[in-house]
């Protein structure tokens, strides 16, 4: 059923998963797995510390702080809604602000707020 | 509604009692966002995971700027209205701080997954366009101390809290109790306004903008709350 290769000979320390495990894991100030059997040890760690995989699996799958592409659409996807609700704000109070001018005026009480205008 | 309730309520208090019991809730209000943010600092300290959207970050910080400098880049300044002081002085010190703090973790932790370079021209380009845009629509509008913009910012930044806690399957990262508190803090600010709005040049459309933003922001509150509730193991709850 399974399609992995249990007798393949991998080098942990050159496998990109292994190390984004252990870099995930140091992190957290958990010494990570060392050792000849490093795959077998980090899983072992993994499964009898159930909030520690949940952590890093966490952080692995959605939380990286990086600033890829998706980050960064994402970013700036929410100033443009910010931007965008700024806009609507303005063109509906653009007809009143008069009366926003008439209470800063009542507020200050003083000429600087003619300059408002 | 609003105003039959507040007529039933404070009808025969005097203005002075009403500007202090207004400032009792806004500044219980500040508290507790300082709090929320203290929670939030901490949280993402230890799980070396941001607990805050990065707009959010952006959008925070140089409103906060923006009102501790004076309304330094609006045109016309006179918009921040007098300087602060007392204990408001104090909150904005505070509020101000923490948002440094966590604009430096930030950094620190998207640094370390996208390098020095792409990161400070993202943050450099980001909070000079959320300053520019903060100053452009307090400036426009007539936003008196950018009132309005800080419940467009607040509306906008629940939403965001509510994107992240969808997108972590276990609540990694993020703090329920600075949800809690930034949600009450929220509604602590919406009270006082409402007691008070005389100071905050609220009428009109204005009113009706910000009480709208207002809900919005506590119904999204209340949904990252029941989010991070369900996602969130126990024991993580209360951390």
């Amino acid at each position: 059923m399974s399609s992995v290769d249990t007798t393949a000979k991998v080098s942990p320390q050159n496998d990109p998963v292994f190390r984004e495990l252990e870099a995930a894991v140091n992190a957290r100030g958990v010494p990570a797995a060392a050792g000849p059997d490093q795959f077998s040890a980090l899983a072992s760690r993994l499964i009898s510390e159930p909030r520690l995989a949940a952590d890093v699996s966490g952080a692995i799958a959605n939380g990286k702080a990086g600033l890829g592409w998706n980050e960064l659409v994402g970013l700036f996807a929410a100033l443009g809604i910010y931007a965008s609700a700024q806009a609507l704000y303005y063109l509906v109070t653009a007809e009143s602000s008069g009366n926003t001018l008439a209470a800063l005026t009542k507020l200050f009480g003083h000429t600087n707020v003619e300059t408002l205008n | 509604m609003l105003p039959n309730a507040h007529a039933a309520l404070f009808g025969s208090a005097s203005s002075a009692d009403l500007i202090a019991t207004a400032g009792r809730a806004l500044l219980l209000g500040h508290v507790l966002w300082i709090l929320a943010y203290g929670l939030i600092l901490s949280r993402s300290a230890r799980s070396r995971l941001l607990g805050i959207p990065l707009a959010a970050i952006f959008l925070n910080i140089t409103w906060e700027t923006l009102l501790y400098t004076g309304c330094a880049g609006v045109d016309p300044r006179e918009l921040c209205g007098p300087g602060l002081g007392g204990e408001w002085s104090i909150a904005l010190t505070f509020i101000l701080a923490l948002d440094i703090l966590l604009l430096v973790q930030a950094f620190v932790l998207t640094r370390a997954a996208s390098g020095t370079a792409r990161t400070t021209l993202v943050f450099v380009v980001a909070l000079t366009l959320s300053y520019g845009l903060h100053a452009s629509l307090i400036g426009r509008t007539l936003d008196y101390r950018g009132l309005v913009d800080s419940w467009i910012i607040n509306a906008i930044m629940s939403g965001l809290f509510v994107r992240l806690a969808l997108s972590r399957p276990h609540g990694e990262g993020l703090s329920f109790l600075a949800a809690i508190a930034r949600c009450l803090g929220s509604l602590a600010v919406a009270i006082g306004l409402w007691i008070a709005p005389e100071p905050y040049a609220m009428t009109g459309l204005r009113t009706g903008v910000v009480y709208g933003l207002a809900a919005a922001v506590l119904l999204l509150d209340l949904w990252y709350i029941a989010l991070l509730w369900r996602r969130l193991p126990p024991e993580d709850r209360l951390a």
